[in-house]
């Protein structure tokens, strides 16, 4: 309990203050393969629930709670627990297309290792922040989103060190109707989705390419604030260790997105006059 | 004294002299009645053997500075010579439809007026009643005293009555140029375009006389038809309407198009002016202006048995066309067949008579009296007359609505034949047709009779008859548009307006029938009411519906979406009180039908107010409620709490 206070305490002061210390374990010598190996795919589900709550005229609260399951020998997909991820952000609506957010994530990374004998469970910290700018196409919507973290993490093993990594992510993504002419409730919609996930820092040395994620996945926008999407992920990343492997991963995904709006209906109305 | 008694002498015989020669002229002027034209007129005149002639300057003039003030004026002046009795040199004509600017300007020592209408203005010269030299026709629109557009105009020149060298017609939308040969016989190519548009043309091509072609070009798309083929006997006729439906006939029936022509137009609008002209002159002198076009057609002598089978026909036609008038007609047997099954089948057999039998008749009747059946095919006229086969003698109707039929046939069926194309064959249709009619109108006339007894009852049952009728196009019109929903409501309404029909059809004592009548026509007028605001309901819930959305941005979509708000009034609105509405109206009956209406009306307008009120407490109250009459009074409660 003790040691994990420390952690926090150290982690506030190294906002401003970046690693320079935690390369301990890049000692070890590294062969890389004479090919690019590609491992096994492991399968996950993910069941994610995305809230943005407005709390201002142009401001929300972004409430995002992933639960992870990833396969164990036994079961695929929902064998054991992987992560709980917490992510929170202010945002900022500059316009009815664009959006920032800047916020914390603290996510709880469980041993999924059924061999280890180390730690179960470890925390990792982010602090990230979000350009997001939408554009209608046709009858269908484009979004671009970059997103832009700074992580620390440590292994499980027992007293690891954090190291520190910074994340650099775009994600595209179409959001399709196909049973309407616009996205609008009671419609169902396709939403196919890429995300390249780049990441720098010191213990970053061969495999910059963290991951890239390939997603189709279907959506119902039950009303205005509530909306449910399935889907289906394939990525694919290189290995931090050794650049020369890479990880595959097969993951179902299940989404709850709302928003409601506490406000006072007179500070609501009129929404659509953001500008004005 | 005696001087002046000498003069007097003098004088007296000296008037007398005069009188005595009666060919000397004389003055009129005071008012004058010509056809329909009442003015003030100045003419001379003679009086040659006790009758009275025009000779001389005439003029005849209205226009009214009150009227115009007030409203509106018809002007008209005509002006003119005569050469004892019969019209001759020059003359013009002007005729004006006028409304003031009610705005005065005082010029110099005058009070002068704005005016703006229409005038038409005819202008050229006679010689012994006939058109001889340039002959103008122009009507006018006049804004502020100013011609704003030129809505038609015809140049043609005659020589003693015939049209010469070339004319030129327009109107606002086609212009006409064409040319004839001295003896007034149409010939080459008659031009025309349209006003706007200079590429879109008809050309009519004539050789002397015949009129061999029409060539449309529309869109830079060019048609061109035959029309009279060559023939080995023609006849020369004046190309006037009777010329104009000859050649629709003949092309419809060649070509199996529907014949519509601007050339056509313009001859027609010209013909009417110059009839106009010719009419009122008439009334003074002997006169022939006419444009006097003249053209060739085939001509299919016709020998004196056919001419006298088309007269019979013409005859027959009349006389089976006025029975079905009368009996189509009659307001108290469109009550009576209501209740009656066997007047409701003599009724619809006289429809289809009239429809089968007598309609193509009308379209012979027509041609005979234009003198054209001679210059078409006998054979092309029938199937033209009859394109989908002449009517049986037996004649099949539906009586109910159970779709069961009934045949009509005469007695002496067997002496009808309607086989050949001959003017036998027309004349056995005609002849069957008034038999029918006649034997029809005789079992119908007991009921028929009572009319009589019921002459009060008349005005109110013509009345009955219109506004059912009107109530049955409103519904018939609606339906087709509305949700299959709204299908028995609406024949409901339909049903109860025939089912009072027939009861009141079914009263004997007049007095009951009148305060019976009266009663229903103000149901019937209740029931337009709610088939109005029935009909209107599906666009006014709509209405309401959307009036109860708010525009809500979504974050994760980026994208502003429609959200109902204050849903439990809604739902009790679309859910609750618009169905009990459709039943309500599927049992609604005269008594509660104007109650049924206010419901309706009240209820949306409710609804748009309770948008913007407060209605928490109400929509906590609806949310158990499910009695649409609890739900009604609910909404009506929250108006009234509001205003306390």
């Amino acid at each position: 309990m003790e040691s994990r206070k420390n952690n926090f305490i150290w982690l506030v002061m190294s906002l401003l203050v970046v690693t320079g210390s935690v390369s301990a374990q890049e000692e070890e010598k590294v062969e890389l393969p004479f090919e690019s190996e590609y491992k096994e795919p492991k399968t996950k589900l993910w069941v994610n629930t995305y809230g943005k709550i407005r709390i201002g005229k142009r401001l929300f609260w972004d409430a995002q709670t992933h639960f992870r399951f990833e396969e164990t020998k036994a079961t695929p997909f929902i064998g054991q627990v992987g992560q709980i991820y917490n992510r929170h952000a202010i945002g900022y609506i500059y316009s009815k297309k664009v959006n920032f957010s800047l916020g914390g994530v603290v996510r709880i990374n469980f041993n999924t290792d059924e061999d280890s004998e180390d730690r179960n469970v470890v925390p990792e910290w982010r602090i990230w922040h979000q350009y997001q700018f939408a554009q209608p196409l046709y009858t269908a919507m484009i979004y671009h989103r970059i997103r832009i973290e700074h992580r620390w993490t440590q292994s499980f093993v027992e007293n690891s060190e954090y190291i520190f990594r910074n994340r650099w992510r775009y994600m595209f993504r179409a959001k399709i109707p196909l049973n309407s002419h616009k996205l609008k409730p009671k419609t169902i919609y396709v939403s196919p989705e890429a995300e390249l996930i780049m990441q720098s820092g010191k213990a970053v040395v061969g495999s910059p390419m963290e991951d890239l994620r390939l997603t189709t996945t279907f959506g119902y926008i039950a009303t205005p604030r509530l909306t449910f999407a399935t889907g289906l992920m394939y990525s694919q990343g290189q290995d931090l260790t050794n650049a020369g492997y890479y990880k595959q991963n097969w993951t179902l995904r299940f989404h709850m997105y709302y928003s409601p709006d506490f406000r006072r209906v007179k500070n609501k109305l009129p929404e659509i006059h953001l500008d004005d | 004294m005696i001087y002046f008694k000498k003069r007097l002498v003098l004088l007296i015989s000296m008037v007398f002299l005069y009188h005595s020669y009666g060919q000397e002229k004389q003055q009129y002027n005071g008012p004058l009645e010509v056809g329909v034209y009442k003015g003030k007129a100045a003419y001379t005149y003679v009086v040659t053997e006790q009758d009275t002639l025009y000779d001389g300057a005439f003029q005849l003039q209205s226009s009214n500075l009150n009227a115009l003030l007030e409203e509106a004026d018809t002007s008209f002046l005509m002006e003119g010579r005569f050469y004892k009795g019969t019209p001759s040199g020059p003359w013009h004509f002007q005729f004006g439809e006028f409304q003031t600017e009610s705005e005065s300007k005082l010029v110099g020592y005058e009070y002068r007026v704005l005016i703006s209408g229409q005038q038409e203005e005819g202008r050229g010269a006679l010689s012994k009643g006939k058109p001889d030299g340039k002959w103008l026709y122009e009507v006018n629109r006049i804004k502020s005293s100013e011609v704003e557009t030129t809505l038609f105009s015809s140049v043609i020149n005659f020589k003693n009555g015939v049209p010469q060298q070339s004319f030129q017609m327009e109107n606002d939308s086609t212009v006409l140029v064409g040319r004839f040969l001295r003896n007034g016989l149409a010939h080459d190519e008659w031009t025309s375009y349209a006003s706007n548009d200079l590429e879109d043309t008809e050309n009519w091509i004539f050789d002397e006389g015949l009129l061999q072609e029409i060539n449309w070009t529309t869109d830079g798309i060019s048609k061109k038809i035959s029309v009279f083929a060559s023939h080995n006997s023609y006849k020369t006729i004046a190309l006037n309407q009777g010329y104009i439906d000859l050649l629709k006939a003949t092309i419809t029936s060649e070509n199996s198009i529907d014949f519509k022509s601007d050339v056509a137009q313009l001859l027609a609008e010209n013909d009417g002016y110059y009839a106009k002209l010719n009419g009122i002159l008439n009334e003074m002198g002997p006169t022939e202006l006419t444009p006097n076009f003249k053209v060739k057609v085939p001509f299919y002598e016709l020998d004196a048995q056919q001419k006298s089978d088309i007269d019979q026909i013409a005859q027959d036609y009349k006389t089976a066309k006025s029975i079905s008038d009368t009996l189509l007609h009659n307001s108290h047997l469109n009550i009576v067949r209501r209740s009656d099954a066997d007047a409701q089948y003599r009724y619809e057999v006289v429809k289809k008579i009239d429809a089968d039998f007598l309609q193509p008749l009308s379209t012979f009747a027509k041609y005979k009296e234009e003198d054209i059946l001679e210059y078409m095919e006998l054979p092309k006229l029938m199937q033209q007359l009859w394109p989908s086969g002449k009517p049986s003698t037996n004649i099949e109707v539906v009586t109910d609505s159970t779709q069961a039929t009934k045949t009509f046939v005469l007695a002496n069926t067997g002496e009808f034949n309607f086989n050949g194309n001959s003017t036998k064959t027309v004349a056995a249709i005609a002849g069957y047709a008034r038999l029918s009619l006649q034997e029809l109108m005789e079992s119908l006339s007991d009921r028929l009779t009572n009319e009589a007894r019921l002459q009060a009852l008349n005005g109110l049952e013509t009345d009955l008859i219109a506004e059912n009728d009107t109530l049955v196009s409103q519904i018939d019109s609606l339906l087709p548009a509305l949700p299959v929903l709204y299908n028995a409501p609406l024949n409901n309404l339909k049903k109860l307006a025939d089912k009072s029909l027939g009861e009141y059809a079914s009263l004997n004592n007049p007095e009951e029938k009148l305060a019976f009548g009266n009663k229903l026509k103000v149901c019937l007028n209740e029931l337009q009411e709610l088939t109005g605001v029935l009909g209107a309901l599906p666009a006014t819930s709509e209405e309401i519906k959307i009036l109860y959305e708010d525009a809500i941005w979504n974050p994760f979509m980026a994208t502003v979406m429609q959200e109902g708000v204050k849903k439990k009034v809604t739902s009790a609105y679309s859910e609750i009180l618009i169905p009990s509405f459709l039943k309500q109206a599927t049992e609604v009956d005269c008594e509660n039908a104007k109650k049924l209406t206010e419901q309706i009306t009240h209820t949306n307008d409710r609804m748009v107010k309770l948008r913007e009120e407060d209605t928490k407490k109400l929509e906590r109250k609806l949310r158990r409620e499910k009695n649409p009459n609890e739900i009604m009074k609910l909404l009506h409660e929250q108006s009234t709490a509001k205003e306390n």
